[in-house]
C-alpha cells in the first residue's frame, strides 16, 4: 500500500467527516470567549490561570532572590553593620519560606495547570473554577503574607519554625502568627490544586492514552499531587497545633506538661521531606520531555523513569527523620533512615543514566547548535549530581554530625533544589514559551541567562561548602574576622549577584520576546511529538484526538491537520456551552461529556474572603475576620449552587458514532473521584493526630491518666451509637433518593436528623471527657484528647453544613435520582467521618485502658 | 464497574511500596517502643528483642511482597498497558525489597538504644 492509500483508509476511519458544518467553529469560539479587559479577573480557564500562576510564583522567586541578595550583601564581610540581627533572622526566615511555599511549589503546580490540558488534549483541567480559587488564594495571601516584612512582622524562627523558639513563651509578637496561619492556609491552596491536578490526569486523558502512553510529565504531575495528598496535611496539622499552644497555651511542644519540641520536628519534616521531592519531579519530568524533543529521540527506558518517579514518591516518605540525626533519637532507628535515604538515591540515578543514555542515543549535537532548554538541562545535571553526592554524604549519620547546621547543608540544599528545580523550571521557560507566546524566546539572550546563572551558581555555592567545613553555622548574621570566612564569603556574594545578573537578562529577554497569545502561538518550533504542540486556541485542540503512541505527532502522521480540521472527536460543543471529555482511568476511554463553567466571579471573591479571614485573624481583628469568612461561604455557596446543573436528557453525539451521555453521578463521576481524594487528605491529616497522640505517649507516659481517671465507658459507647446512627440515617436518606422522586421529604427529615445525631455525638464525648477534669491545657495528654474531639467537632460541622445545602437543594428541587452529585459528597464524606469519629473514640478511651 | 477495576488495579501496582511503607513504620515504631520503655534487655534464644521485631517483620515483608507483586512477573519489558501496569509492578516489588533489605541490615550493625 502506498502512503497515499494509507493515509486514505486512516481518513475513513476517522470519527468526523469534512466539511464541519457552517458556524461551528464560531460556536466553540464563542462558549470558550475569554472575557477581555479588567474582567480577565474572572476568567477561569486553565491557560489563563496558567499564566497568572507562574506570573506570580516568578514574581515571588524575585522577591525571595532580593532578600537573598540582602544576607549575602551582609555576610560579604566580617563584622558588617548594614543589617541588624532581628531584620536579618527575618530575611532568612522569609527566604526559605517564600522560596519553599510560594515559588517552588506553585510554579510547578502552576506548570501543570497551564500544560497538563493541552499535553491530555483535554479542554480544561475538571474544575476549572477550583484552580482560580487555588491560584487567587494564593496569590492574595501570598502577597499579604509578603508585606509583613515592612512592618518588621514577618516570622524569625527560620522557615522551618522550631518550637519552643516558635512558640509563645519565646516569641511572643504576632510574627510567628503570620506565618502558622499564612503557610497553614497556603497549603489548603495547594491541596485544591493537587486534587484537580489528580482528577485531570487520570480521568480526562486523550481516548487512547493508556497508562502505558501517558507523557512522562503527567505521570510527574500525578506523584507530585499524590504526594501533597499526604504529605501537607502533616504540616497543616502541626501549624494548627502550634497556633494552638500560642493562642489558648495547649501544651504540645512544652516539656514541662509533657509536650516535645520534637512532635513538630516529626511531623514538620513529614511533610517537609517529601516537599523536596514534590518540587523535584515535576521538574524532572519536565526534562524528560524536554530532553527527546530537543534530540528528537524518544526517552531511553521511559518505563524505567515512571518506574523512578513512582519508586520516588514513595521511599521520600521514609527520610523525614534524617533531618534530625542531631536530636539525641537512638542510633539504630537513625540507621533505617540512613539506609532508606540511601534506597531513594537508586531511582534518581535510574532517571540520570536514562537522560544520559539518550544523550548517546542520539545523534551528536554540536555544543554551538544546542538550543537554549538543552543548556539549563545539562547545567541541571551538572548541580544535581553534585547535589545529589552531598546528598548521600550527609545521609551518613557520623559525618552529618560534624556538618549539621553549617554551611556545607546550605550548600547541599541549594545545589539539590537550585539545580534540581530552578535549572529545570527556567529550561522548562524557554521550552514551552513559543506554546503560549506569539515569539519564541532569544536564543541570544538565553545562553547568556543560561552562562551567567551557571557559572554565577556554582561560585556563589561551592564555596559554602568549604566555608561550612570551616565551621561557619548557618544564620549567622555576621562573623569575626579571625574566623577566616571572609574571602570564602566574598567570593559567595559575588556568586549571588552573578547568578542575579543572568535572571535579570531573563528578564529583559522575556520583556523583549514573550508576547502572550495561545490561538496564535508560535506552535511546534521544536519538533516535538506530545500534544501539547497540536494547533490550538482557548478551547484547547479543535477536535479531541485518538492516540496510539507516546509520542503521537512523530508516530501519527497527519495528526495535527486532521485535529484541527476537526476529524477526530467533540469538533464542536454539542451543548452550546464548554465543554471536554471525561475518559476511564486504565484505557481512556470515552465515558461522558462534562459541561465546564465559563469566568466567574465566586472563586476570586471566595479567595479574597479566605485570605481575609486568615489574615485579619492573625492581627486579631475579629470584626473584620468573620465579614471576610461570610463573604467566603457566601460566594463558595453561590459558585457552588451552579454545579451539579440538569443534565440534557439525551446523549450527545461525538463523532465516530459515539454517544455519550453529558455529566454522570455516581462512582465513575469527576465529582465522586475530587470527594475520594478530599477523603484521603482528611485521613492522612488524622493519621497525622494519630501520630501525634502515639508519639506524645512514648515520651511522656506520666501525663497519661490511669483507667479510673478516664471517663465511664458508657460515654464513649453512646457517642459511638449516635455517630453510627447518623451514619444510618444517611444511609436511609440515599435509598429514598434512589427509590423515588416524591421521597423529598423522607430524604430531608433524614439529613435534619442525622446533622441533630452527629452533633449529639461530639458534645457526648466532650461532656464524658470535661466531667473528669481533664483541661486541654492542663498536660499535652488534655491537649492531644480535646484536639481529636476537635478535630471531629470540625468535621461534623463539615458534613452538617453539606447536609444543610443539600436539603437547600432538594427543597429547591435540584436533587433527583440522577442529578445527585451533591447529595453523593455528602454521604461520602459523612461516611468517613463516621469512620474517623469511631477511630478518634477508640483510640481516647481504649489506647490508655490497654497500656495504663 | 470502571472505578473497582482502576481501584484493583492501582492496588497490585503499589502493593510492594505499600508494605515497604508498612515494614518501615513497623521497624521504626518498635524500636521507638522498645526504647523509650527501656525492653531492649529482653533476650530470647540469645538475641534481643529488637532483632528479633526486625528479623520477623523482615521476612514476613520480603514474603508479602514477592506473592504480591512478584508472583508470576517476566522480565520482558511491557509491550501493552496491561503489561506495563504488571511490569511496573514486578519492578517496584524488586525496588522495595532492596530498600526494605538495606534498611533491616541496619540492626547488624548498629546496637539498639544506643
Amino acid at each position: 500500500m502506498t502512503d497515499q492509500q494509507r493515509r486514505a483508509v486512516l481518513l475513513q476511519r476517522l470519527p468526523n467527516a469534512l466539511p464541519r458544518p457552517n458556524g461551528e467553529l464560531e460556536k466553540l469560539q464563542k462558549a470558550w470567549q475569554p472575557p477581555s479587559g479588567w474582567r480577565m479577573i474572572s476568567a477561569v480557564n486553565n491557560t489563563y490561570i496558567g499564566l497568572f500562576y507562574i506570573g506570580t510564583a516568578f514574581l515571588f522567586f524575585l522577591l525571595a532572590g532580593i532578600l537573598a541578595l540582602m544576607m549575602r550583601t551582609q555576610l560579604a564581610v566580617p563584622a558588617n553593620d548594614l543589617l541588624g540581627p532581628q531584620t536579618y533572622n527575618q530575611l532568612f526566615t522569609m527566604h526559605g519560606t517564600i522560596m519553599m511555599f510560594l515559588f517552588a511549589v506553585p510554579a510547578v503546580e502552576a506548570m501543570g495547570v497551564l500544560l497538563l490540558p493541552n499535553m491530555l488534549a483535554a479542554r480544561d483541567l475538571p474544575f476549572p473554577r477550583l484552580s482560580a480559587y487555588a491560584y487567587w488564594a494564593y496569590a492574595i495571601g501570598g502577597l499579604a503574607f509578603f508585606c509583613s516584612l515592612f512592618f518588621g512582622l514577618a516570622p524569625e524562627g527560620g522557615w522551618f519554625m522550631y518550637p519552643p523558639l516558635s512558640s509563645y513563651r519565646h516569641s511572643p509578637e504576632a510574627n510567628a502568627d503570620f506565618w502558622l496561619l499564612g503557610i497553614g492556609f497556603i497549603e489548603i491552596s495547594a491541596i485544591a490544586g493537587a486534587i484537580e491536578i489528580v482528577i485531570g490526569v487520570l480521568r480526562t486523558r486523550a481516548p487512547g492514552m493508556t497508562l502505558d502512553k501517558m507523557p512522562v510529565f503527567a505521570w510527574a504531575m500525578l506523584v507530585f499531587a499524590g504526594m501533597i495528598i499526604f504529605a501537607f496535611p502533616a504540616v497543616i496539622l502541626c501549624t494548627a497545633l502550634l497556633e494552638l499552644e500560642r493562642s489558648f497555651h495547649w501544651p504540645f511542644f512544652l516539656a514541662d506538661k509533657g509536650g516535645d519540641p520534637l512532635l513538630w520536628q516529626h511531623l514538620f519534616w513529614f511533610f517537609g521531606h517529601p516537599e523536596v521531592y514534590i518540587i523535584f519531579l515535576p521538574a524532572v519530568g519536565m526534562v524528560s520531555m524536554i530532553v527527546p524533543a530537543m534530540l528528537k529521540k524518544p526517552l531511553v527506558g521511559q518505563h524505567l523513569v515512571v518506574l523512578a518517579l513512582l519508586a520516588t514518591g514513595f521511599l521520600s516518605f521514609g527520610l523525614w527523620v534524617h533531618h534530625m540525626f542531631a536530636t539525641g533519637i537512638p542510633q539504630l532507628s537513625l540507621s533505617f533512615f540512613s539506609a532508606a535515604s540511601m534506597a531513594v538515591s537508586v531511582p534518581s540515578g535510574i532517571q540520570v543514566f536514562a537522560w544520559i543514555a539518550t544523550f548517546a542515543a542520539a545523534k551528536r549535537v554540536k555544543w554551538r547548535e544546542m538550543k537554549v532548554p538543552m543548556l539549563f538541562v545539562l547545567g541541571f545535571l551538572f548541580i544535581f549530581v553534585l547535589g545529589g553526592l552531598t546528598g548521600v554524604m550527609v545521609a551518613v549519620v557520623p559525618f552529618d554530625w560534624q556538618a549539621h547546621d553549617t554551611y556545607f547543608v546550605v550548600a547541599h540544599l541549594h545545589y539539590v533544589l537550585f539545580g534540581g528545580m530552578v535549572f529545570p523550571l527556567f529550561a522548562a521557560f524557554y521550552y514551552w514559551a513559543p506554546f503560549v507566546s506569539s515569539k519564541p524566546l532569544s536564543e541570544r539572550l538565553g545562553r547568556w541567562s543560561c552562562g551567567l546563572m551557571f557559572v554565577g551558581f556554582n561560585v556563589a555555592f561551592f564555596p559554602m561548602h568549604i566555608t561550612g567545613l570551616a565551621g561557619m553555622p548557618r544564620r549567622v548574621y555576621t562573623y569575626a574576622e579571625e574566623l577566616g570566612w571572609g574571602p570564602l564569603n566574598m567570593v559567595s556574594t559575588i556568586g549571588a549577584f552573578v547568578i542575579a545578573l543572568g535572571v535579570l537578562v531573563f528578564l529583559v529577554d522575556m520583556a523583549l520576546h514573550f508576547r502572550p497569545s495561545i490561538s496564535k502561538n508560535a506552535g511546534n518550533v521544536w519538533g516535538a511529538g506530545t500534544l501539547e504542540w497540536l494547533p490550538s486556541d482557548t478551547y484547547g485542540v479543535r477536535s479531541i484526538p485518538i492516540v496510539s503512541s507516546g509520542e503521537p505527532l512523530w508516530d501519527q502522521p497527519g495528526l495535527a491537520e486532521d485535529v484541527d480540521a476537526g476529524r477526530y472527536y467533540l469538533p464542536n460543543t454539542a451543548t452550546g456551552r464548554r465543554e471536554t471529555i471525561v475518559t476511564a482511568p486504565m484505557d481512556a476511554r470515552p465515558q461522558y461529556v462534562l459541561q465546564m463553567p465559563g469566568p466567574s466571579w465566586p472563586p476570586v471573591l471566595a479567595a479574597l474572603g479566605t485570605a481575609g479571614f486568615f489574615l485579619f485573624l492573625t492581627v486579631k481583628l475579629v470584626l473584620p475576620a468573620v465579614l471576610s469568612g461570610i463573604l467566603a461561604i457566601v460566594t463558595v455557596f453561590k459558585w457552588l449552587w451552579a454545579t451539579d446543573p440538569a443534565p440534557p436528557k439525551e446523549p450527545v453525539d461525538i463523532g465516530g458514532g459515539i454517544r455519550l451521555p453529558v455529566t454522570m453521578s455516581g462512582p465513575s463521576s469527576h465529582s465522586w473521584w475530587a470527594m475520594v481524594v478530599l477523603i484521603m487528605v482528611s485521613g492522612s491529616l488524622f493519621g497525622s493526630l494519630v501520630f501525634a497522640y502515639l508519639f506524645l505517649w512514648t515520651v511522656s507516659p506520666d501525663v497519661w491518666p490511669a483507667a479510673d481517671r478516664l471517663p465511664a465507658l458508657a460515654w464513649p459507647f453512646a457517642a459511638a451509637l449516635l455517630l453510627a446512627a447518623s451514619g444510618g440515617c444517611i444511609a436511609y436518606a440515599g435509598r429514598q433518593l434512589k427509590v423515588a422522586e416524591r421521597r423529598q421529604t423522607r430524604l430531608q427529615l433524614a439529613l435534619v436528623l442525622a446533622i441533630v445525631l452527629i452533633a449529639a455525638s461530639v458534645y457526648v464525648d466532650w461532656l464524658g471527657q470535661s466531667h473528669t477534669g481533664l483541661r486541654p491545657q492542663a498536660s499535652a495528654y488534655g491537649a492531644t484528647v480535646y484536639m481529636v474531639i476537635g478535630l471531629q467537632g470540625f468535621f461534623a460541622i463539615t458534613v452538617a453544613t453539606m447536609a444543610g445545602y443539600t436539603i437547600a437543594r432538594s427543597l429547591c428541587g435540584m436533587l433527583d435520582a440522577r442529578r445527585r452529585s451533591t447529595f453523593d459528597n455528602t454521604m461520602l464524606l459523612w461516611y468517613y467521618t463516621v469512620a474517623q469519629g469511631l477511630v478518634g473514640l477508640a483510640l481516647v478511651h481504649g489506647f490508655p485502658r490497654l497500656t495504663g | 464497574m470502571e472505578s473497582l477495576r482502576f481501584d484493583r488495579a492501582f492496588l497490585r501496582l503499589f502493593a510492594a511500596p505499600l508494605v515497604w511503607a508498612l515494614h518501615f513504620l513497623a521497624v521504626y515504631g518498635a524500636i521507638g517502643i522498645i526504647c523509650a520503655r527501656r525492653m531492649h534487655g529482653l533476650t530470647l534464644l540469645g538475641l534481643d528483642i529488637a532483632s528479633w521485631v526486625v528479623a520477623a517483620t523482615t521476612v514476613a515483608s520480603v514474603a508479602a511482597v514477592f506473592l504480591l507483586s512478584l508472583r508470576g512477573a517476566a522480565g520482558q519489558p511491557p509491550q501493552d498497558n496491561a503489561s506495563f501496569t504488571r511490569w511496573t509492578g514486578a519492578a517496584l516489588g524488586v525496588l522495595s525489597i532492596i530498600a526494605i533489605a538495606w534498611e533491616a541490615m541496619a540492626i547488624l550493625l548498629v546496637p539498639a538504644c544506643r
